[in-house]
């Protein structure tokens, strides 16, 4: 299945290779939210986050005559996103979220979230990521939402696939932490 | 639960997640920049960084070369010279290799590896002066 999509991606790819641009309008269509919910996370402004994806955008699209398919074409727009992202940040002097602002607790390794239907737990996770730190929720949503590999978000963000590792377990630790304190809300405030 | 469960936990929850998305006329604002740039300039253009002309001079080369080395050299007075070229009346290169040896006499001093990485330098930068002006990409 995925495999059949990458086939795919690379058939369009080729076609605007070869002239016909409004092909990349699929690929628009198809990655427009990751890539707007991570600048939106960052610049925490649809305004600006909007503009920084129709960057992102572009600059993927000047630049697919060098692309060359030997990786993703989901883990070549989000590098190109990540380095958009971080040169907005860096120009604007956004403050960024500080690590602390979530408390890990220790034994929040798992989440029970028995008598949830599934829809419920969606909702809460999707409550849970907006209050995570920039960093975690990019590191979330490429790992657990894209599928993206270890290796490939390390070539996304340029870190060690170490540091990506402990940083999603970091992370994970965070949304169940997040995720606890909702459900405590939850149920206390159940009449 | 063990490391691999609770990723997979993970994901089945994300299934089910909305991300923010942009406004509804995003993905033609996007189209709209883009034809934009496309009709200042072709999309992609693919020229062959070396020219037709360029390999019908090094095909012309390299059949003279062939030839010379198939009929000898013109000192030998053999093959391909005594056969076609003994007729013509040879020019006179004597102060041409006159102003070459003193040339190389008064560089003398200079190693032959110090002149050849001047040289190879030199025809670098033209090459690449060359190719930079007819290939130059704007990625404004």
């Amino acid at each position: 299945m995925v495999e059949t999509m990458q086939v795919e991606e690379l058939q369009i790819i080729e076609r605007i290779q070869k002239g016909d641009t409004n092909a990349f309008s699929f690929l628009v269509t198809k990655y427009q939210d990751v890539v707007f919910s991570i600048a939106l996370k960052v610049l925490r402004n649809r305004e600006d986050a909007e503009e920084m994806a129709q960057e992102t955008f572009i600059k993927a699209y000047r630049s697919l005559s060098s692309f060359q398919g030997k990786s993703k074409f989901s883990t070549w727009l989000f590098s190109i996103a990540y380095n958009t992202c971080i040169t907005s940040v860096r120009k604007k002097k956004f403050p960024t979220t500080s690590i602390d602002q979530v408390q890990i607790e220790e034994s929040d390794e798992e989440w029970d979230s028995f008598g949830m239907s599934s829809e419920e737990r969606s909702r809460m996770l999707e409550t849970a990521m907006k209050q995570l730190p920039e960093d975690d929720y990019m590191l979330v949503v490429l790992f657990y939402y894209e599928e993206q590999s270890v290796e490939e978000i390390s070539r996304i963000v340029g870190m060690s696939e170490s540091n990506v590792k402990v940083k999603l377990f970091r992370a994970r630790k965070k949304l169940y932490t997040i995720m606890n304190e909702l459900m405590k809300k939850e149920i206390y405030s159940e009449p | 639960m063990n490391n691999e469960e609770k990723e997979l936990k993970i994901r089945e929850m994300m299934k089910g997640i909305r991300l923010e998305s942009p406004g509804p006329e995003f993905t033609s604002m996007v189209m709209g920049a883009i034809l934009k740039e496309t009709e200042k300039r072709p999309a992609f253009v693919t020229e062959p960084l070396l020219g037709k002309k360029f390999w019908i001079l090094l095909a012309a080369f390299a059949l003279l070369a062939l030839v010379l080395v198939l009929t000898g050299s013109p000192q030998e007075g053999t093959g391909f010279f005594q056969k076609y070229l003994s007729g013509i009346p040879s020019p006179d290169l004597r102060p041409f290799s006159e102003s070459l040896s003193s040339a190389f006499s008064q560089t003398g001093s200079l190693t032959w590896t110090v002149m050849l990485v001047l040289l190879g330098g030199s025809g670098l930068i033209l090459t690449d002066k060359l190719l930079g002006r007819k290939h130059s990409v704007s990625l404004s």
